[in-house]
C-alpha cells in the first residue's frame, strides 16, 4: 500500500485556514480521494475518483450546512426546516419540497396563511395546511385548516402564548435530496467512508511521522459532521391526506309552546254535600293552551271550536276504591271515542267504599264531557252515582294527565302529575 | 524504506509496534464499524414510501353519507320536535364503513353545533349515551339511506366504547371532539341517545321554539 505522505502534510488545520466552503468541500474530496491515489491524471483535471468523492462530500457537507443552520434557526430564530411527505397541499406544496417555517404567536395568523401545528387528530403529528379561519374564545385561539388538495377540515385550538409554525419559503424538491440522504445505503456509505478515512490516517500516522490532522482525517470528520447533521434534519411535517363522512343537520327543536295543565277545580253541585262525590259535582281541568282535541276525545275535531260528550250512557266516571296506602281515585271513559283524560288520585281512600263506585246513565242521568276552546277548558260533569260514597273533610289530589293529550303541534303537557290546593273537594 | 521507520533492533522494535498498532486499529475500526452498522440500520423512516397516487379509499355510512371520490351528506339521524319540559330522550343509530387500499393512520368524529337555538339548548341538552362498536359490518349502499337513523342492526356482541363522557351537555360533547375512534375502523357502528328537555325548563320565552343541530363529521386519514 502507498500512501501519499506529501499531500498528508501540507493539509491544513480544519477548519482554521480553510478560507471558503468551496474550498473546505474541495479540501475534503481531495482527502477522501486518497485512496484512488491516481498520478496519471492530466494537470488541470482531477481523475475520475477524486472527482466523485468531491460530489459526494459537497452534498453531505451542504446538507450538514443547512441542517445545522436549520437547527440554529430552531434554537435561535424559530425557524423550522421541515420536507413535505405528502400531496395533500397541492399545488402549493408536493412532496419532497423544503418547507420553511418561523415560529408565531397565535394573533398574528391570518386566513391563507400556510401553517405548521400539531393534530390532534393525528396524535400530535405536525401538519402543514392553509388556515380558513380563526376565532377566539377567551385565550384560546380555534383555528380551522385544510389542505389546499383535501376536501375535509382540522379543528384545532391553541392558547394565546401557543406557538405554531408560519410559512417563510418553500424550496421546491430540496426535501428529497435531504430524505434521499437519509435513506440507509446512502447513511451505510457514509459510514463505510468514514471508517476507511479514520483508517487510512490511523496507519499512516502509525507508519509516519504525524504532522497535525491529514485530509482523510479532515474528511472523515466532515463526513461524519454531515452525517450527523442529516440524522438531526426535522422530517416530521406529515400532510396526510383526510376524507371526510358527514352526518349534518341532526336537529332537535323545542315545541314552539309548552301545553300545561293550568289549574284544576274538583266543584260540589249546587246544593250538594261538600266533602262527597254526588250527582252534578264538576271535575274542571284548565289548559295553558289550545289543545288538539282528537287527542282528548278521538272523534273530535276542530280544535277551535267546543266540543262535547252529553249522549246517555257516552260518559262514564269511575271512581276506583283504593284500600290500603293506596288512594281513591277518578278515571274517565266513553263509548263515544277512545277519551284520554289520564287520572286524579284523590288524596284520600275512603271517598268510596265497598267496591268501586261509577257515574253513569241516561237522561238526566248521564255524566257529559265539554271543552271549551276560548278558555282551554275541559269540564266533566257527574251523573247518577252507584257506589257507596263518604264525606271526607280534606285532601291534596294530583291529576295525572294522559299523555296522549298534545297541543296542536304535538308537544304533551309537561307539568304532570298536577297537585291541586289541599282542602275540601266536591 | 518509509520515512521515519530507522534499522536495527529498535526499528524492528517499532515495526512490531506498529504492527501490532495496525492490527488494534484495524480491529477496533471493525468493531465500530459493526456498531455503527447496526446503529444506522436501526434509524428507519418510519413513513416512506406514500403512495397516495394510486391508492383508493372511501367513507360511507348507512344514512348515504360519503367521502372520497364522490362526497355527500347523506340523511340525519336525528329529527327531534316539539321537545318540551320532561320530553324523552332519543336514540338513533350509524353504521360508518371504510374501504379502500391505501393505508389507514387514524378514523376520529367530530360533532359541531349550530342552529338558532344553539346558545339555549346546547346546555340544555345532553348526550346520554354515545357509544361504538367495532364487531359487526355495516352494509352500505353508497349514497343511499337504508338506515334512518334505526338501531335494530347495532350489533349486539361485541364490546361497546364509550364515545366521550355520559351525560355531557352537547357543548361539552361537542367541545370534546375529535374523538379518535380505535381500530379496526373498517366497519364501525354508533349509537347516540340524546336527552329531552329538562323538566326544569319550563319558561317558554326561554325555551320554546329554539333548534339546535348537530353536524357529526368522520374524518379518515390515512398515512
Amino acid at each position: 500500500m502507498v500512501f501519499d505522505r506529501a499531500s498528508a502534510q501540507v493539509a491544513v488545520p480544519w477548519p482554521t485556514r480553510s478560507s471558503s466552503i468551496e474550498q473546505l468541500v474541495a479540501e475534503s474530496a481531495d482527502a477522501v480521494a486518497l485512496a484512488d491515489n491516481d498520478r496519471r491524471t492530466t494537470p488541470g483535471r482531477l481523475p475520475r475518483g477524486r472527482r466523485l468523492a468531491r460530489g459526494i462530500v459537497t452534498a453531505l457537507l451542504l446538507a450538514a450546512i443547512l441542517a445545522l443552520g436549520s437547527a440554529l434557526c430552531v434554537t435561535v430564530a424559530g425557524y423550522r426546516f421541515m420536507i413535505v411527505r405528502s400531496g395533500s397541499m397541492r399545488p402549493t406544496l408536493v412532496k419532497g419540497d423544503l418547507f420553511v417555517s418561523e415560529a408565531v404567536r397565535p394573533p398574528v395568523v391570518r386566513p391563507h396563511d400556510i401553517v405548521t401545528f400539531r393534530d390532534p387528530a393525528l396524535g400530535g403529528e405536525m401538519v402543514t395546511h392553509r388556515v380558513l379561519n380563526v376565532t377566539t374564545d377567551g385565550n384560546m385561539f380555534a383555528f380551522v385548516t385544510k389542505g389546499d388538495a383535501n376536501t375535509a377540515t382540522e379543528h384545532w385550538s391553541i392558547p394565546r402564548d401557543g406557538t405554531l409554525g408560519r410559512e417563510v419559503l418553500i424550496v421546491p424538491r430540496v426535501g428529497t435530496l435531504l430524505a434521499w440522504l437519509r435513506t440507509r445505503g446512502v447513511l451505510l456509505a457514509a459510514l463505510l467512508l468514514i471508517a476507511s478515512a479514520i483508517t487510512t490516517a490511523s496507519i499512516r500516522r502509525i507508519w509516519g511521522t504525524p504532522k497535525g490532522p491529514s485530509r482523510a482525517v479532515r474528511a472523515g470528520g466532515s463526513a461524519a459532521v454531515a452525517i450527523v447533521a442529516v440524522l438531526a434534519m426535522h422530517t416530521s411535517n406529515a400532510e396526510a391526506w383526510t376524507i371526510t363522512g358527514l352526518n349534518s343537520s341532526n336537529s332537535f327543536a323545542t315545541a314552539p309552546s309548552f301545553p300545561s295543565v293550568a289549574g284544576v277545580v274538583l266543584a260540589n253541585a249546587s246544593g250538594g254535600t261538600v266533602g262527597r262525590l254526588e250527582r252534578g259535582d264538576t271535575v274542571t281541568v284548565t289548559f295553558s293552551e289550545t289543545l288538539k282535541v282528537s287527542t282528548i276525545c278521538t272523534t273530535w275535531s276542530g280544535d277551535a271550536s267546543d266540543q262535547t260528550l252529553s249522549g246517555n250512557g257516552d260518559v262514564t266516571v269511575a271512581v276506583i276504591d283504593g284500600t290500603g296506602a293506596t288512594n281513591d281515585s277518578i278515571s274517565v271513559s266513553s263509548a263515544a271515542c277512545t277519551f284520554n283524560f289520564g287520572s286524579i288520585d284523590l288524596g284520600n281512600n275512603n271517598y268510596v267504599s265497598g267496591g268501586d263506585g261509577t257515574f253513569s246513565g241516561n237522561g238526566a242521568n248521564k255524566s257529559t264531557i265539554t271543552w271549551t276552546a276560548a278558555t282551554h277548558t275541559l269540564t266533566i260533569t257527574l251523573g247518577h252515582a252507584s257506589g257507596t260514597f263518604n264525606v271526607v273533610a280534606s285532601s291534596t289530589p294530583t291529576y295525572s294527565v294522559s299523555q296522549g293529550i298534545t297541543n296542536p303541534v304535538g308537544a304533551r303537557i309537561y307539568n304532570s302529575p298536577y297537585t291541586l290546593p289541599t282542602g275540601p273537594q266536591f | 524504506m518509509p520515512v521515519g521507520v530507522t534499522s536495527g533492533w529498535l526499528g524492528r522494535f517499532r515495526d512490531r509496534r506498529a504492527l501490532l498498532l495496525t492490527v488494534a486499529v484495524l480491529i477496533l475500526i471493525l468493531a465500530l464499524l459493526s456498531a455503527g452498522t447496526w446503529a444506522v440500520w436501526t434509524v428507519t423512516d418510519s413513513n416512506p414510501n406514500n403512495t397516495f397516487a394510486t391508492n383508493t379509499v372511501t367513507i360511507n355510512d348507512n344514512q348515504g353519507g360519503q367521502g372520497g371520490s364522490a362526497v355527500s351528506t347523506g340523511t340525519a339521524m336525528f329529527n327531534v320536535t316539539n321537545l318540551e319540559p320532561g320530553s324523552a330522550a332519543t336514540t338513533a343509530c350509524i353504521g360508518v364503513n371504510v374501504s379502500g387500499t391505501a393505508p389507514i393512520a387514524s378514523l376520529t368524529l367530530t360533532a359541531a353545533l349550530g342552529g338558532s337555538g344553539q346558545a339555549t339548548l346546547q346546555n340544555q341538552l345532553t348526550m346520554n349515551v354515545a357509544q361504538l362498536n367495532t364487531s359487526g359490518t355495516v352494509g352500505v349502499t353508497p349514497g343511499s339511506n337504508t338506515n334512518n337513523g334505526s338501531c335494530a342492526s347495532y350489533p349486539a356482541g361485541g364490546t361497546n366504547t364509550t364515545v366521550g363522557t355520559p351525560g355531557a351537555t352537547l357543548q361539552t360533547w361537542a367541545s370534546a371532539s375529535p374523538y379518535t375512534i380505535a381500530s379496526p375502523v373498517t366497519n364501525t357502528w354508533y349509537k347516540f341517545t340524546v336527552s329531552g328537555l329538562p323538566v326544569g325548563d319550563s319558561n317558554c320565552a326561554t325555551y320554546c321554539n329554539q333548534t339546535i343541530t348537530v353536524s357529526l363529521t368522520w374524518t379518515l386519514t390515512t398515512t
